[in-house]
């Protein structure tokens, strides 16, 4: 029994030795939903000098080797941030949503500034191909490839650097102001273009090679519109001439990816689709936990939103992953959200994400998934899954 | 001589302290009437609940009260009840014994349904109106037949007055219509051809006078109701719903509850309710299929999507309403999307929170409405024909709405623009 004592007080003394309170300057967001930067506590570090916590190993590119903090002030910037806000992100996760899954999972490593396509049987595409700007990536594990050195990897989150692009040199895009005007245009005027393929329409032409591939858009066109509403860091540089977005640096996008980590035992990470996306859309804002984003998402989500004037319909055409970043699904999980209330919600959504698959199609599986669902959970479940037909019946589901 | 007086003492401190017990150890739930499915009462106004309360309130009064309400040789017969609580209480006054009624429904032994019947029959107003005679002699003659054939009853004391005279207008207005203008000159008739005795005269006045014969519903109607829908439900538990309970909310004479018991018996009642029973428990089914059959070739399953299935149920709903309603189960009476939910929450199928609900939609029952506003009213409100949305929380009434306004606007079929949805 002694020695058992003994055994746990030496336990603690020793996770305690390896536990490191250090601050580090990252972006946050004030109460206005303004990103500052200002000093965090780095929790969980099992380094004293570097980026490497219980959790999270933040690296620089292609390396495996964690940031120092005698790096250069921008690189520890990102990986401050990025390191702080998974944090907030995993801790959500378990402590919130009790996903075992989370809870289980071994440290993630994350690279920042890696401009890499990702290869499924290489992990990393050659440096020569397409190089990859202003978007962030979550990447499946893989197996190596022991015939040319490829090492297994695990699940990891890749944060691409930013780039700025000149938007006087876009085509078609001579009317639009800017990029945030623009993007509040695209989700005024057409529920059913596609926000990469609009972006990539932006960009036309100030990019080389494949437009379409320097952008994976890490979230919802409201989502991206609510970053550039409120002048990120993000887009320190952004004026109404240049479109830049360092998504290292801006906490939604960073949830955003971490949710796709933490759902990805059931929505896997082969490919994007509309309800993995709109599922990470919606953690993402849960986690942001800002009065003013949810007031934003409330009033200007295309589903349901006040401020919106033309309200999203379902159409078949956003089954196609090709609409993933649509907000429709984004909208209607929000709405879920709030029918089903705030004392059952999150643990509603977590147990909504086992019910579905990355293939899972909205007016069939996620509609039949969240009906479900509320059978278990909801406060008054027949209640509130007609309250859910109402909504859907509406949306002409 | 004292030992008689002592043992007399002793035996009437015994008697009082027996009735006494008797008297305390009934509680408001021991009635039949019991208030069980209401909310406060619409009856008790701001402006009499003081008095009731002052009056009535933890009494010895309203024990008596409870006392008279739980007699089963009397509480039948409102008319017998009223009298009980004025000969007890030494009520005369039509504003006292109101008040007396309204001190049990306070009590919760009533509920509003059973109080406004009370109410009725402690009616003292007496008319004062000219015996009017058009009759010949010979409709006199079959009039003063149907009178003798129930002469025993009336002057059975063990039934109820207000059933026999209603039993007695019955058959005479199955008779001719004639009769029904003339009460007055046919009562006075059978006591002067000496049918009806002096008294039984008075009585049958009396019922005359309170217009007992139209009365939608009688004490004795709603107990009938209420214990065999009891006995079907027996574990229903106590609820709260001011929706069924105000009538001036609906700017209607009665609630929507008194409305339900006043048009539909027990039986009815269920088999209304069992309507909502229905479309919850498909509503609760894994999936809905639909079989092609070929002659020569395998046949073709066609699986709804979740909307389509809600849809299809909805379907069901509406034609299941028009089934009852086309048959001969509910005595001629149409029932309606009101009276369905109503009855689905009398027994308990639907809970108080979501009847509530039906509180924020005043405009459906607004007579100042034409239909047609009605009905754009509700087109608005709810989706299934336009893409307007509704806010939560309206959740039952999604599936009840969007069928009342299938039955309004028939031939608008839901989801029009849907080229995809097969329901």
């Amino acid at each position: 029994m002694k020695t058992l004592l003994l055994a746990i007080i030496l336990l603690t003394q020793f996770s305690n030795a390896h536990s490191f309170e250090i601050k580090r300057r990252a972006v946050i967001r004030d109460e206005n939903f303004k990103a500052t930067i200002g000093e965090v506590l780095l929790p969980e570090l099992i380094s004293e000098d570097r980026y490497e916590g219980k959790f999270f190993k933040i690296v620089k590119g292609k390396s495996n080797e964690a940031i120092r903090f005698d790096d250069s002030e921008d690189l520890q910037l990102r990986a401050a941030t990025t390191y702080y806000h998974l944090n907030k992100a995993r801790k959500y996760f378990v402590e919130v949503a009790k996903s075992k899954y989370v809870a289980e999972l071994p440290q993630l490593v994350i690279r920042i500034e890696l401009i890499n396509v990702f290869n499924e049987i290489g992990h990393f595409a050659n440096d020569n191909l397409n190089p990859q700007f202003n978007n962030a990536l979550t990447i499946p594990a893989g197996k190596g490839y022991p015939p040319k050195n490829i090492p297994p990897w695990e699940m990891e989150i890749w944060f691409r650097p930013s780039k700025d692009i000149n938007i006087k040199d876009l085509q078609g895009t001579a009317d639009r102001g800017s990029v945030k005007t623009a993007l509040i245009d695209f989700r005024n005027q057409t529920h059913m273009t596609n926000l990469r393929q609009f972006i990539t329409n932006l960009l036309e032409g100030s990019v080389t090679g494949d437009p379409a591939s320097v952008l994976r858009l890490a979230g919802s066109s409201l989502l991206m519109e609510f970053i550039y509403q409120t002048s990120d860091i993000a887009a320190a540089f952004f004026s109404r001439k240049i479109y830049h977005l360092d998504a290292a640096l801006v906490p939604e996008i960073i949830y955003h990816e971490f949710a796709h980590v933490a759902l990805s035992n059931h929505l896997e990470l082969t490919h994007s689709t509309p309800v993995n996306e709109g599922m990470a859309d919606y953690f993402a804002g849960k986690i942001a936990n800002s009065k003013k984003l949810a007031i934003k998402i409330k009033d200007y989500n295309l589903f349901n939103g006040k401020e919106v004037r033309k309200k999203q319909q379902y159409n078949m055409a956003f089954e196609r992953g090709e609409f993933a970043n649509a907000d429709f699904v984004f909208g209607l999980l929000w709405n879920i959200g709030a029918t089903v209330g705030a004392e059952v919600e999150v643990q509603y959504m977590n147990n909504l994400a086992s019910k579905l698959n990355t293939n899972a199609t909205i007016r069939n599986d996620l509609i039949e998934a969240t009906l479900e669902t509320c059978k278990s959970y909801c406060k008054s479940p027949m209640n509130d899954r007609l309250k859910l037909y109402k909504f859907y019946n509406s949306k002409n589901l | 001589m004292k030992k008689i007086i002592f043992i007399t003492t002793l035996c009437l401190s015994l008697v009082v302290n027996l009735s006494a017990q008797e008297l305390g150890s009934l509680n408001a739930g021991d009635s039949p009437y019991k208030n069980l499915r209401e909310g406060k009462s619409h009856l008790i106004t701001k402006f009499k609940i003081d008095d009731v309360r002052s009056r009535y309130k933890d009494t010895e009064d309203l024990l008596i009260l409870r006392q008279i309400i739980n007699d089963k040789n009397i509480n039948r017969c409102a008319t017998k009840v009223v009298a009980a609580i004025q000969n007890k209480l030494g009520l005369y006054s039509e504003e006292e014994v109101e008040l007396a009624v309204l001190g049990l429904r306070l009590d919760e032994s009533i509920d509003d349904v059973a109080a406004g019947i009370l109410i009725k029959a402690s009616n003292s107003k007496l008319s004062n109106s000219l015996a009017r005679n058009d009759l010949t002699t010979e409709e006199e003659s079959k009039a003063m037949e149907i009178y003798k054939t129930k002469v025993a009853d009336l002057q059975n004391k063990n039934l109820c007055i207000e059933d026999t005279f209603r039993e007695v207008v019955g058959k005479l207005a199955v008779s001719s219509n004639k009769y029904l203008k003339s009460l007055k000159h046919l009562n006075k008739l059978a006591l002067n051809k000496k049918i009806i005795k002096a008294d039984d005269f008075k009585v049958i006045e009396k019922m005359r006078v309170l217009k007992v014969h139209e009365w939608p519903l009688t004490l004795n109607n709603y107990r009938s109701n209420l214990d065999y829908i009891a006995k079907a439900f027996p574990n229903r538990v106590k609820e709260s719903s001011q929706v069924v309970t105000d009538a001036a909310r609906f700017r209607s004479k009665s609630s929507l509850r008194q409305s339900l018991h006043e048009k539909f018996n027990g039986t009815q009642i269920i088999m209304l309710a069992n309507v909502v029973k229905s479309l919850k428990k498909r509503l609760d089914s894994t999936d809905v299929t639909i079989h092609i059959n070929y002659v020569d070739e395998q046949s073709e399953i066609i699986s709804l999507s979740p909307m389509e299935k809600f849809r299809f149920i909805l379907k069901l709903l509406r034609k299941e309403l028009a089934t009852l309603n086309n048959g001969t189960l509910l005595n001629g009476q149409r029932a309606n999307y009101i009276d369905i939910i109503t009855a689905a929450y009398e027994v308990g199928y639907i809970s108080s929170v979501e009847i509530e609900q039906f509180a924020g939609l005043e405009d459906i029952w607004n007579p100042k409405k034409t239909t047609k506003e009605k009905v754009m009213t509700w087109v608005k409100m709810f989706g299934g024909l336009s893409a307007v949305f509704l806010p939560p929380p309206f959740g039952f009434l999604s599936v009840m709405a969007i069928m009342l306004i299938d039955q309004q606007v028939s031939e608008a079929p839901i989801n029009t623009d849907s080229d995809f949805n097969l329901l």
